[in-house]
């Protein structure tokens, strides 16, 4: 771990993280990762790591000192402040078998792949909220539009108390 | 020529009245129908007059037009007046019939026949995440399907048809 990132600095555990696990990270300096043997760093985000560790297939360390799961949790609440439901919702869209990367590039957290980069298009940008969280309707609309000129759609991922509700919303022409 | 309507506004209810002749509006769901005629609400009386299809009568006086009106309506407008209008305005002159359930609400039939329910939203006014659930469902209890109307403090509207899904790969 690297204060608020973790860098996988193997590059053949780098790869399988990426091509065989589900599409985890980005390889440092690598914008469209092609090849299958990529000769580079792999930076994971905190949500990252923390699932894949969750899942035993990572372990971190912090220098020499190996982490444990509370420990980068209790981290990563610190260091991300909408950590709570960002987290919720990233493992759900995971458990249900979606690839999950950043969006911040089509203005939502994340965008929502079913087969993974450069094998289909991203068909949903999704933005997490708190159901008791409110929202200017005009937020809806800039993301709504960002994503519908990139053919995709916007989700809203509702976190509850006891569950997470998504909102689809599909451009309407009346 | 389109028949010109004679509406009577109360401007202590907020609500208008044609009192007769008032078929070719209720056909086209404007109003309500009640024992003294089809009542109106202040969003479909303002449409009437800006579409030059009513007069409206206050206090026994006939008013010239839109300006009038609101000066005389003044506290019938509420803030959700004028986006409401707007939605309203856009859904009608694009041939919708269009039904008015409160203020900020319609049900209409869109061009395929589908019944649909239109909230409106005004940027600016923040709404929870749980209302816009709440109003998804009460979509759903009444068979219809939810579409939000995004009303920009420019004037435009962007619709959203929304519902609840549960992602599956």
């Amino acid at each position: 771990m690297l204060y608020n990132r973790v860098i996988v600095p193997d590059y053949e555990c780098a790869n399988i993280l990426y091509w065989e696990l589900g599409y985890y990270g980005t390889f440092l300096g690598v914008a469209k990762p092609k090849d299958k043997c990529i000769r580079s760093p792999l930076e994971l985000s905190m949500l990252e790591a923390l699932y894949l560790a969750e899942n035993g297939v990572l372990e971190i360390y912090s220098g020499a000192r190996k982490l444990g799961i509370e420990e980068i949790k209790d981290f990563s609440i610190k260091a991300i402040p909408r950590f709570h439901k960002l987290y919720a919702v990233y493992k759900d869209l995971r458990r249900r078998g979606f690839i999950v990367r950043r969006g911040l590039k089509f203005g939502c957290d994340y965008l929502v792949y079913r087969f993974g980069p450069g094998i289909d298009h991203a068909p949903y940008g999704a933005h997490v909220y708190d159901s008791r969280e409110s929202i200017d309707p005009i937020e809806i609309v800039r993301m709504g539009r960002l994503l519908h000129s990139v053919r995709k759609k916007l989700i809203l991922a509702v976190t509850g108390e006891e569950n997470i509700r998504y909102l689809l919303f599909t451009w309407w022409k009346p | 020529m389109p028949k010109i309507h004679r509406i009577m506004f109360d401007t202590d209810t907020c609500k208008g009245l044609i009192k007769d002749n008032y078929y070719d509006l209720s056909n086209k769901w404007f109003g309500r129908e009640t024992k003294e005629g089809l009542e109106l609400s202040i969003i479909e009386t303002a449409y009437l007059l800006i579409s030059e299809r009513a007069k409206i009568v206050i206090c026994d006086e006939e008013i010239s037009g839109l300006e009038e009106f609101m000066e005389k309506a003044y506290n019938c407008l509420q803030e959700f007046f004028w986006p409401s209008l707007l939605v309203y305005k856009d859904l009608r002159d694009r041939g919708r019939r269009t039904r008015v359930i409160q203020d900020g609400e319609f049900v209409i039939k869109d061009k395929h026949g589908a019944l649909r329910m239109i909230k409106v939203l005004e940027e600016g006014h923040r709404i929870t995440l749980e209302e816009i659930v709440s109003s998804i469902e009460k979509a759903v209890d009444n068979a219809l399907s939810l579409v939000i109307a995004v009303v920009s403090l420019q004037g435009d509207i962007t619709y959203y048809e929304v519902g609840r899904v549960d992602p599956k790969k």
